[in-house]
């Protein structure tokens, strides 16, 4: 059976073989063809920003660091491998990683609150009303997230988008740390599994 | 190490808290299980989701300018290194040290020459005069390693003038570092934290400072025989994951 997958606004086809529009063009993007690149910056940089934002907050930074990111991702665009997995994932790996160190490296944390990786549990959708609220892509994360026990979810949020180290998530959650490694082994599996069965 | 044990690796660095000394395990475990590593990469595209729950956020039109033209100027990589996921993750956590790099700290004299003095449950308050936050997760860290039955803490002075306790809790394996008077640093340096077993001194994270003041949760674990040092690096850490320059403090966990 044919399925398709809306990623970013673009139709993904399923079908075994097919490239995804973002992969395809970081591919040509290691060849040096600027075009390629700017198309690549169009599709991915509002799911990138809304990432770095979330993550770092002030919005000065958040620009710095997306300029970083796609450098980054122009100089080493050669070490896509398609084949191991999305150009789209890919990137925002990348994205992610640096939000989080420059969180870590800021000298105060009076830039930022911190407790926005806390915010964040108060607004992982449960209901199935918030859900259906978010877009296509959005809500089929959401909704297996929403599938999670609290615990793996809230290890889950709390260590991805807060930029703290793992001890620090384990004293914001009031559980020892092997457990909270536990959950977010658990969780990520979990997740993995929920996102495959919405598919 | 088991499969299990391994995915709790991988679950921490896929979603960017797995601390040094682990990322070292996990590199050594890959090399030995190269069919590990497509578990690697599904914890990392199950991450990835997590992703989707940010709104998109339209950056400005400037910004994309900007962009394209410093990428018109700046040479691309040749080599097919390997994916961000598999590279040297920068950053304290996580960083790997290499060994052409690790410089020949003598950190054994440095310990003995450190003035140690066993102090027993210092209250956070005694030692600062500005109010970390009540609610971060090192005052918490603190607490709760003054409620354990093995507490303990040392006290030494910072090279350039202040001073800093180190509180840990064998039990816990957590150990909290509470300076006051540190000296200033330029804006494009950072105080990081290292715990040395051994020789190989391994990032347990930057040094938050406030007016001078710090209470910090290291990120790796402090066990009793470790030396715990700070040294004054570049914004962002070390990034070849080994000290720079020589400690400006080194507090030894002494063995009870």
């Amino acid at each position: 059976m044919l399925t398709a997958m809306v990623i970013d606004g673009v139709h993904v086809s399923e079908e075994p073989g097919a490239v995804d529009p973002a992969s395809a063009l970081l591919v040509r993007v290691a060849a040096g063809e600027h075009d390629a690149f700017a198309e690549l910056y169009d599709l991915l940089s509002a799911r990138v920003f809304g990432l770095i934002v979330r993550i770092l907050v002030d919005r000065s930074q958040s620009e710095e660091v997306l300029q970083e990111v796609f450098l980054e991702v122009w100089q080493t665009a050669a070490g896509f491998d398609a084949a191991r997995g999305r150009a789209r994932s890919w990137v925002l790996t990348l994205a992610h990683r640096r939000a989080v160190d420059r969180v870590r490296a800021a000298e105060s944390d009076r830039q930022r609150d911190r407790r926005v990786g806390l915010r964040e549990l108060a607004s992982a959708p449960s209901s199935v009303e918030e859900q259906v609220q978010l877009r296509v892509d959005g809500s089929r994360a959401a909704q297996a997230l929403a599938a999670l026990p609290a615990a793996q979810r809230e290890a889950l949020v709390l260590a991805y988008f807060g930029g703290y180290s793992q001890r620090e998530v384990a004293v914001l959650l009031g559980a020892p740390l092997g457990t909270v490694k536990t959950r977010m082994r658990d969780g990520l599996s979990r997740l993995r599994l929920e996102m495959e069965v919405a598919r | 190490m088991t499969l299990d044990e391994f995915m709790e690796l991988s679950a921490a660095r896929a979603l960017g808290v797995l601390p040094a000394r682990d990322e070292q395990r996990f590199v050594a475990a890959l090399t030995e299980h190269p069919d590990w590593l497509d578990a690697v990469d599904a914890d990392r595209a199950a991450a990835v989701a997590l992703a989707a729950l940010a709104p998109e956020v339209v950056p400005p039109l400037a910004l994309r300018e900007q962009i394209l033209a410093a990428a018109a100027r700046t040479p691309q990589r040749e080599t097919a290194a390997s994916a961000p996921s598999e590279s040297r993750v920068p950053g304290p956590i996580g960083a790997e040290g290499s060994g052409s790099d690790r410089r020949g700290f003598r950190w054994s004299i440095l310990a003995a020459a450190a003035a140690v003095l066993l102090i027993a449950g210092v209250a956070v308050g005694t030692q600062l005069t500005a109010s970390p936050r009540e609610d971060s997760p090192a005052v918490l860290a603190l607490q709760q390693i003054e409620a354990a039955a093995d507490a303990a803490a040392a006290s030494a002075d910072v090279a350039g003038g202040g001073r800093a306790t180190l509180h840990w809790s064998e039990s816990r394996g957590d150990a909290v570092l509470v300076a006051s008077d540190l000296p200033a640093l330029a804006a494009d340096r950072a105080f990081e934290l290292w715990v040395v077993r051994g020789e190989t001194p391994v990032s347990a994270g930057l040094m938050s400072v406030d007016e001078g003041q710090t209470v910090a949760l290291l990120a790796e674990e402090v066990r009793p025989g470790d030396l715990v040092a700070v040294t004054v690096e570049p914004s962002g850490g070390s990034p070849s994951g080994a000290p720079t320059s020589e400690p400006i403090l080194a507090i030894a966990a002494a063995a009870s």
